[in-house]
């Protein structure tokens, strides 16, 4: 393992037993097959795969939300699934995770600033309750969100706005790890860009380390320095960025690559095409 | 949370069907707390100078007498103190044990779900009613068996509910959220979970005591409830079919629509209560309030 590397992974697989009946045998279904990489600190590495690919289910395991079947995830040196629970629990202050979908990111009965809040009150060193509070208006103000979202609930914020707070509440315990798991995906492509450069900005801010999972290229070549592309629960390919785009190896990858839509091109064309339509 | 409780009590005012169900209810508790001192007579003894089934209107009598003389009106306040007690308390209970089981099946599924939902299967093969007539007549009569038989009979429903909303709950990315920041399973269940799957409880168990009140009334009608001489609307109603047809059908009647009553009540306040704790809902009906507002000054 290299001085740099903050995270490394090996031949992770998870493999699902299925439903089980009296009279058929489980049928297996393997959610990821052989999943290998390794991501260097500071820097912010691309998962892309089409939906089914198991990308999620790669950035769940790292977080030990879902038990991996086999393999090996290397976090700073320890082997995260030797550790026992109380050891992970003290480790999971370093690493968080952003979700997708921010609607249910958060408890629809508590309010934004309870919930950033939480794990502080759980894990925090300082539980002055007066400290706690600055804590999570700063880091309010840190996502660019204003400080009377505190008392407000989650179905009272646009979209953005929770993605933020969801961003905030991964980010108030210091973490050096961020699993940010298609944290753009349900956002229209204004709100999109916010948010990408808010998690750039955060990444000089906190020296963060990302894994930026996603289904599709669009965002990859702006924001990650290098990429996996998985299929079917196999890495087929690993490079920098710069070398994916200008040099595709594998088919998946070209696909990916051609699906990008993009403003090239001679707009007149386009257009004369829809009016013959 | 004294906000949060303003809030909600206003979402609940707001509504005036479940006001009213709530007034009711209230209303028939202080009936029966303080049925020594706002009843007329003794229920259970014939007042002097009063004869057989006498019609309602009767002076001294407004709801008139039993077949054996007793003034309704008393048994009718007296009958509030059986009913509500069987309807709350069995349902309370139930409800309790009920959320434990559900958030718990839900929760971990698996071999731990699949045990007490099965369970709960068991039970769910009998009718409840039949189910109830049959507990309370192995444990035999009176109040303390029928409230017995009550929990045992509600609890695969309550249990049902609990199970069908943890499990929905169990999968957003709120508990995954919980579960990165190493938060205990327990704090997961009752403190994450369980305040989103209580609503359709609560909805679900006053409805449930309304039901409770009518099923209690026809284990008592049936002989398995309370026992004569202590008032209670069932054993009533079942006292007065032997006159029903001869002209004494308010015997019966009286208590019948007091059961009606109380039941209806308690299914009205349970849409209320809903709107008031859920804070999704409370705002929706602000909004509704403010455009009807609106409208209603653009009108005028």
């Amino acid at each position: 393992m290299k001085e740099d590397t903050l995270i490394e992974v090996q031949g992770l697989q998870k493999v699902y037993s299925g439903k089980r009946s009296l009279f058929t045998p489980s049928k297996k279904v393997t959610a990821v097959k052989d999943v290998s990489f390794s991501i260097r600190k500071g820097e912010t590495f691309g998962l892309i795969g089409e939906s089914g690919s198991g990308k999620t289910t790669v950035g769940r395991m790292i977080l030990r939300l879902i038990e991996p079947t086999n393999g090996s995830i290397i976090y700073n040196g320890q082997s995260l699934r030797d550790l026992s629970n109380k050891e992970m629990t003290s480790l999971r202050k370093e690493i968080q995770i952003v979700f997708q979908d921010s609607g249910s990111a958060f408890n629809p009965r508590k309010t934004i600033g309870a919930q950033i809040a939480h794990p502080l009150k759980k894990f925090g060193e300082n539980q002055d309750p007066q400290f706690i509070h600055q804590q999570v208006l700063k880091m309010l103000e840190v996502v660019g969100l204003r400080a009377d979202f505190f008392h407000r609930y989650p179905h009272e914020l646009s979209g953005g706005q929770r993605q933020r707070a969801g961003i905030a509440r991964a980010l108030i315990l210091k973490p050096k790890f961020l699993v940010l798991d298609e944290p753009v995906a349900a956002l229209d492509v204004s709100v999109k860009a916010q948010i990408i450069n808010l998690l750039i900005d955060l990444q000089k801010e906190f020296q963060l380390t990302y894994l930026f999972i996603a289904h599709n290229l669009d965002l990859v070549a702006y924001f990650c320095n290098r990429v996996a592309v998985l299929s079917k629960g196999e890495v087929i390919e690993t490079s920098s960025t710069i070398d994916l785009f200008n040099n595709p190896k594998h088919e998946m990858t070209k696909k990916l690559l051609s699906s990008i839509l993009t403003l090239e091109g001679d707009l007149g064309e386009v257009y004369k095409k829809r009016s013959v339509i | 949370m004294t906000t949060k409780w303003k809030q909600s009590c206003k979402a609940f005012l707001s509504d005036k069907m479940a006001t009213t169900g709530a007034i009711v209810i209230l209303f028939s508790l202080i009936l029966a707390v303080f049925a020594s001192w706002i009843a007329p007579y003794n229920p259970n003894v014939v007042a002097e100078g009063s004869t057989r089934l006498m019609p309602p209107g009767t002076e001294g009598h407004i709801l008139g007498t039993d077949q054996q003389g007793r003034d309704i009106l008393s048994r009718v306040i007296f009958g509030t103190q059986t009913s509500l007690i069987s309807a709350v308390i069995p349902v309370i209970i139930a409800a309790i044990i009920s959320v434990v089981l559900g958030v718990i099946a839900g929760y971990y599924q698996g071999f731990i779900g699949n045990l007490i939902m099965r369970t709960m299967d068991i039970f769910f093969a009998f009718p409840a009613v039949l189910l109830a007539i049959a507990i309370a007549a192995i444990l035999g009569p009176g109040l303390l068996n029928v409230i017995i038989a009550m929990v045992i009979v509600r609890i695969p429903y309550m249990t049902r509910v609990v199970y069908t909303d943890t499990l929905q709950e169990s999968q957003k990315e709120y508990v995954e959220a919980a579960k990165a920041f190493g938060i205990g399973d327990i704090e997961i269940m009752f403190k994450q979970i369980l305040p989103n799957v209580l609503p359709s409880l609560i909805v679900y168990s006053t409805t449930l005591a309304g039901v409770t009140i009518v099923t209690v009334a026809g284990l008592s009608f049936i002989g398995l409830g309370v026992q004569p001489p202590t008032a209670d609307w069932g054993r009533m109603a079942s006292d007065g079919k032997k006159v029903l047809m001869q002209g004494y059908a308010f015997v019966t009647f009286i208590p019948g629509i007091a059961i009606l009553i109380l039941s209806f009540s308690f299914s009205m306040i349970g849409d209320g209560l809903r709107n008031a704790l859920d804070p999704y809902e409370r705002s929706k009906a602000k909004e509704k309030k403010k455009i009807s507002r609106k409208t209603s000054q653009h009108i005028a």
